[in-house]
């Protein structure tokens, strides 16, 4: 199953273990390699920014994130995480740039497999991206093989 | 060296320098530099991006350039950036923009405006741009057979059929500028002409120089 970004953002995010509410996805972190999710960003009524990692995601389904517990919730503990969560790191938005120095355009949408986290495909102004072309995601671009 | 994209260096001034490994964008190149003396490419001074601007005292050499594009020169990651002991460029060398540029008959084109480089993996100096004394452009292939002075650079007669008027055209004529030389250097330098011309370059691609901006 594959999903985006654009419209997974703001689903809610349960407790698959109480059934508690624990708030709604507010952001992906993704490696540095551009490839994989590592972690999703909880938005809820809390001061700091609440993180849990790909593999306590239990389930990533059309209406619902089941995470195994509350107690995986935790805070930025890594300079990457800490990069996407200050919004210094993001692709929806970022230049798409090849790998000869030539933009694309920029990231409008990302598809990702629910099951794995991994990247799928970049969705940009000019074209569709193949996760396999994408080399990194960093504070300034997307490099992408030409 | 198979590619003949080429581009103006001067144009390459302003360009961010991007990770490939990281997508972060770590300098921004200030100028090139280049050994007059050996027409070579030597690399790149750098800015710093962002905010604090200013001058970045790490360089950035000709060989760990992956790539330059009309949006970013691309290396590999930010250890490509050197901390020189001798700066880049610091080392002697004649100056060749502005000198007067002779043909091999001996009648003056004009005065060198410009370095052309290739924009692929371990970029080189390729060529000069001339402005001629009739106000056209010209594009002059380097050679080792070039002769410079500190007030003039002499062409050599085996490059004067590759001078052209555009930068396309010019990227098209090097590489037959490269077989005629190797041609030459085989056959002992004294053969009439190099016969055996395989197909040309197909496409010269442009080297999408002019104004990008950014």
């Amino acid at each position: 199953m594959s999903d985006a970004f654009t419209s997974a953002i703001g689903r809610k995010v349960v407790d698959s273990a109480t059934a508690d509410d624990v708030g709604e996805v507010k952001a992906f972190v993704v490696d540095q390699a551009g490839r994989q999710i590592t972690r999703i960003q909880v938005a809820g009524r809390h001061r700091h920014a609440r993180m849990v990692d790909w593999d306590d995601v239990d389930s990533f389904g059309d209406d619902v994130v089941l995470i195994s517990s509350q107690g995986a919730i935790h805070e930025p503990d890594d300079e990457r995480t800490t990069d996407i969560v200050k919004g210094d790191v993001h692709y929806i938005g970022t230049r798409i740039l090849t790998v000869e120095g030539v933009k694309l355009g920029k990231v409008k949408d990302v598809h990702f497999d629910t099951k794995t986290g991994e990247v799928i495909a970049l969705m940009s102004d000019s074209g569709r991206v193949e996760g396999a072309r994408i080399r990194s995601l960093g504070t300034y671009a997307a490099v992408v093989e030409g | 060296m198979t590619t003949s994209r080429v581009m103006k260096a001067s144009d390459v001034s302003g360009l961010p320098v991007v990770t490939i490994n990281g997508g972060d964008d770590v300098a921004e190149i200030k100028d090139v530099v280049f050994d007059g003396t050996n027409h070579r490419l030597v690399g790149f001074t750098l800015n710093k991006r962002g905010w604090f601007r200013g001058k970045l005292r790490k360089q950035l050499p000709a060989g760990s350039v992956r790539a330059i594009g009309p949006d970013a020169v691309m290396v590999a990651d930010d250890s490509d950036l050197e901390d020189p002991e001798v700066p880049l460029g610091k080392a002697e060398t004649h100056a060749v923009i502005g000198n007067r540029v002779i043909s091999a008959d001996g009648s003056n084109l004009g005065h060198v405006s410009g370095v052309i480089i290739t924009t692929g993996d371990d970029p080189e100096a390729v060529g000069y741009e001339v402005e001629g004394d009739d106000d056209k452009a010209y594009f002059v292939p380097i050679s080792a057979q070039m002769a410079l002075s500190d007030n003039n650079l002499l062409i050599p007669e085996s490059s004067t059929e590759f001078i052209r008027h555009d930068l396309v055209g010019f990227g098209a004529a090097l590489a037959d500028h490269r077989r005629a030389l190797d041609a030459a250097s085989q056959a002992g330098a004294h053969q009439p002409k190099p016969q055996p011309a395989p197909e040309p370059e197909p496409k010269p691609e442009s080297g999408t120089t002019g104004g990008s901006g950014s």
